[in-house]
């Protein structure tokens, strides 16, 4: 009796407790809209020296040699101790950084770098053509395994004429030399063959950025110090430590509680509204280059039809994905170029706005008949089932596959979504090819508008497995031409086209949302990235002079 | 057979055991889809720049060359390169493995020092109401995922309450929130298996006998009653190791803990294959040497246990 009276009062007590604290009351999300910000002109204020700044990574890095890495984590780290010859900054504008100025012949096959003088190493020795043409060289080298080396693989010969100047020859016109060779960072000759060789590099890194490698720690950490000889300036911060915090909720509590002072990467939709209002952050947005979509894998035979296409494509209501999954992330796209490509998107290609009679017809008309019964369409005893391939642990693209699958039920089509890990994703898409019906990913594309490596048959990844010669034709010609105009001429007929043939349905360009601790200064809107102007971020609570 | 002879016997049958699991590991990450080549050269190489990465590494060998090719040099501890790093995978498990034995260690520390002391106080007081509290705190802690109770302390105890750190190493304070996540499902089972063997022990004659002799009951319960209530806990434990290990990894990742745990997670997602292999084997190893352990405990435990 004793130990039943007892048991039942314990059991008792934790089922009130865990009922007082699921029903208790929970902070709402704020339901309003946040106020139509108004800020006054910030005040003049001289920036500071000093300070330490925490970069929150969701990743370690994985090499500290910028043409060895691929990821995010080790990019933004690569960008502050190296530094390339042309950067994409102030709004997508090629600016000379380690270069001072650049040209091209007539012909368009010899591109000349003129480099700017003084530049230093971090060991104090001065930057040389030498640097660059090793540099090159080396990640041609087919034993670096380099995957930047089909960037400058239409690169015939590299010359160094005098300690200031590169030649680059071609055997065609390059139009992407700015984008793919321009922007690859430098390494340093003689430390390379001083540490003997490229695999000792990740533990030794030099460069000429604004801040030198000081210590790594792995998993944990990795230190960067101010170098005071950088070329554009001396920096203001006197250290930057990247930590790695994999946990995306732990990262952003260690931004809440100012143990982490940068969060650019996958900062969570439904927190943006609050963050904005927040005086202890500034949120930063802006417009990508790349694009998520809707793919269509046209080697199906269903697919192969442009009406069956075209009706996905008008039964994907692009502006409700993006008001309840992109609000602050996203802007609505209808072709393959976001507005920061400036003067070649092109407005006068077809959009497909949400029409879902129309999207009936066009399959009546490619012979998908409607079956009452089951509510799902047929042709020739066939009935219209596809799957939806989305990233395992990806909410966001699994939200995407289900609205769609709302709507496509609709027009009597059956799609399932299925969830696939990364690496098979990858596999499905660029090796085995067939084992996929649609897909919903990202992509992200450069600053130069050459979409050769994604749409072009030869490009290596031929998004969708679409196939149009005309297509391959223009792709062609764009990167083979340097004059911006012609080029825009071609690239113009080639979004009309992607647009019209609807293999890939546009969903949106992203936002990039940048998170700051508003107590650091001088961080810009870059849409290739913030690290590329770090040497103007300071800290308001610091106190040096120069 | 002697101490000696059992060890040794256990170390050779530990070398097929190993093997085996080398080939486990191998053959099971290969049968993974996707293509290290393509998670390493990214999604717009070229195809010419993805072969040419293939046959660098070796991947267009047959798989038993492959393996065969791997295993030599592993005998030698020479476990390869990463894919993504290209740092020698030795090197990057030395620098890592540190970090995880002492969070494991701590953690166990923990789950030792409360599950035992309660897990007897609970047999000694049966059906009382810290008996009753104690059965539903475990069940509340093995049903509990660790990673919820990760971020549930982080939440509170390092934003809310701004006690401990949000994330990382550096002092003791960052050793608490990852060591009770860890070791709380730990201490848990093993405060319950605890209080089943101590009961089972209570009921036997010779602590009847022991009570009858006029014995103190501090010498009945920790002379008498706990070396033989020891050897299935002493089991537990070492099990326990194990799932400790395993289970080091999901806490890593939401501690930001530099230890291998968060290496072989990013290192399986990425299909850094020799790191992966390199991780798994040393895992391996640590069981088996701490199974090894358990059972070479017994002998000092239990002098009646014999092994022919």
């Amino acid at each position: 009796m004793k130990r039943s009276k007892w048991f039942v009062l314990v059991v008792a007590m934790v089922i009130v407790a865990m009922v007082s604290v699921g029903c208790g009351q929970q902070a709402a999300p704020p339901k309003t809209e946040p106020k139509p910000a108004t800020p006054p002109a910030p005040p003049k204020v001289e920036a500071k020296y000093g300070g330490t700044f925490i970069v929150a990574q969701y990743s370690d890095i994985t090499n500290l040699c910028p043409f060895l890495s691929t990821d995010g984590a080790s990019n933004v780290v690569n960008t502050i101790i190296h530094r390339p010859l042309v950067q994409y900054r102030y709004n997508n504008v090629p600016t000379p950084v380690m270069a001072e100025s650049w040209s091209f012949s007539p012909d368009g096959l010899t591109w000349t770098f003129k480099l700017r003088k003084g530049i230093k190493w971090h060991d104090g020795t001065e930057f040389t053509a030498e640097d660059v043409k090793f540099t090159y060289e080396t990640i041609l080298d087919p034993k670096t395994k380099s995957v930047r080396a089909a960037d400058l693989a239409p690169v015939k010969k590299i010359e160094t004429p005098d300690p200031y100047t590169v030649v680059l020859t071609t055997e065609k016109p390059y139009a992407a030399m700015i984008d793919k060779v321009g922007t690859l960072p430098i390494v340093c000759k003689h430390h390379v063959e001083k540490i003997g060789g490229l695999d000792n590099y990740n533990k030794n890194p030099l460069g000429t950025g604004p801040f030198k490698f000081k210590e790594r720690v792995p998993e944990e950490k990795v230190v960067l110090t101010r170098f005071d000889d950088y070329f554009e300036g001396k920096p203001y911060l006197d250290e930057i430590v990247f930590k790695a915090i994999p946990e995306p909720s732990v990262r952003m509590m260690a931004l809440d509680s100012g143990e982490a002072h940068w969060n650019w990467w996958a900062v969570p939709e439904e927190d943006i509204p609050r963050l904005k209002q927040d005086p202890k952050f500034t949120v930063l947005q802006t417009l990508r280059t790349d694009f998520h979509f809707f793919g269509l894998n046209c080697q199906k035979p269903f697919f192969k039809d442009v009406r069956v296409r075209q009706a996905f494509a008008y039964a994907t209501d692009k502006v409700s994905i993006v008001k309840n999954l992109a609000t602050y992330t996203g802007v609505v796209a209808h072709g393959p170029y976001s507005d920061a490509y400036g003067d070649y998107v092109n407005k006068n290609i077809m959009h497909f706005d949400y029409n879902l009679d129309t999207a009936r017809k066009l399959l009546d008309g490619a012979g998908w008949k409607l079956n009452e019964k089951t509510g799902i369409r047929e042709k020739d005893g066939k009935p219209f089932k596809v799957d939806c391939m989305v990233q395992q642990g990806d909410e966001l693209r699994k939200n995407i596959g289900v609205l769609i699958q709302k709507s496509l039920k609709e027009i009597g089509v059956d799609l399932q979504v299925r969830e696939r890990e990364w690496s098979a994703e990858l596999d499905a898409l660029t090796k085995t090819r067939d084992n996929w019906d649609t897909v919903i990913v990202q992509f992200g594309a450069s600053p130069d508008p050459d979409h050769y490596t994604i749409f072009h048959t030869k490009g290596g990844f031929d998004l969708d497995n679409y196939a149009n010669p005309r297509v391959d034709e223009l792709l062609d010609k764009g990167r083979s031409v340097l004059d911006p105009k012609q080029r825009k001429v071609y690239y113009d007929e080639y979004q009309k086209i992607a647009a019209e043939d609807v293999a890939t349905i546009f969903l949106w360009h992203s936002i990039g949302v940048n998170l700051l601790n508003s107590r650091f200064k001088g961080m810009t809107n870059e849409p290739a990235g913030q690290a590329q102007i770090i040497h103007k971020v300071w800290d308001s609570q610091a106190t040096g002079t120069k | 057979m002697t101490l000696g002879e059992f060890i040794s016997r256990r170390l050779f049958v530990s070398i097929f055991l190993l093997l085996g699991v080398s080939v486990i590991v191998f053959g099971v990450i290969r049968l993974a889809p996707g293509d290290p080549v393509l998670v390493v050269a990214g999604l717009d190489s070229p195809p010419e720049v993805v072969e040419s990465i293939r046959k660098e590494w070796g991947f267009d060998l047959p798989v038993y060359a492959q393996y065969f090719r791997w295993l030599v040099r592993a005998v030698r501890l020479d476990f390869g390169q990463s894919l993504m790093t290209r740092e020698k995978v030795s090197e990057m498990i030395i620098a890592r493995l540190p970090a995880s034995i002492k969070l494991n260690l701590v953690a166990y520390a923990l789950a030792l020092a409360i599950s035992i002391p309660m897990g007897i106080y609970s047999a000694l007081k049966q059906y009382s109401l810290l008996d009753h509290l104690g059965t539903v705190v475990a069940l509340v802690g093995v049903s509990m995922p660790g990673f919820w109770l990760g971020l549930i302390l982080i939440l509170y105890f390092a934003l809310y309450l701004g006690w401990f750190p949000v994330f990382g190493v550096g002092t003791w304070k960052h050793y608490v929130l990852p060591s009770v996540a860890l070791g709380a499902s730990q201490a848990a089972g093993l405060m319950r298996m605890t209080r089943s063997s101590v009961l089972e022990a209570m009921n036997q004659d010779y602590i009847r006998t022991a009570r009858a002799k006029g014995l103190a009951e501090r010498v009945v319960i920790f002379k008498h009653m706990l070396k033989n209530a020891s050897l299935p806990i002493v089991t537990i434990m070492g099990m326990r190791l194990a799932y400790l290990l395993s289970g080091s990894f999901i806490i890593e990742t939401i501690f930001a803990w530099p230890g291998i745990g968060r290496l072989a997670i990013n290192c399986l997602y990425s299909r850094d294959y020799f790191v992966v292999q390199g991780t798994v084997l040393l895992t391996a190893v640590m069981i088996v040497f701490a199974n090894l352990i358990v059972d070479v405990t017994y002998c000092f435990l239990d002098p009646r246990i014999r092994y022919q």
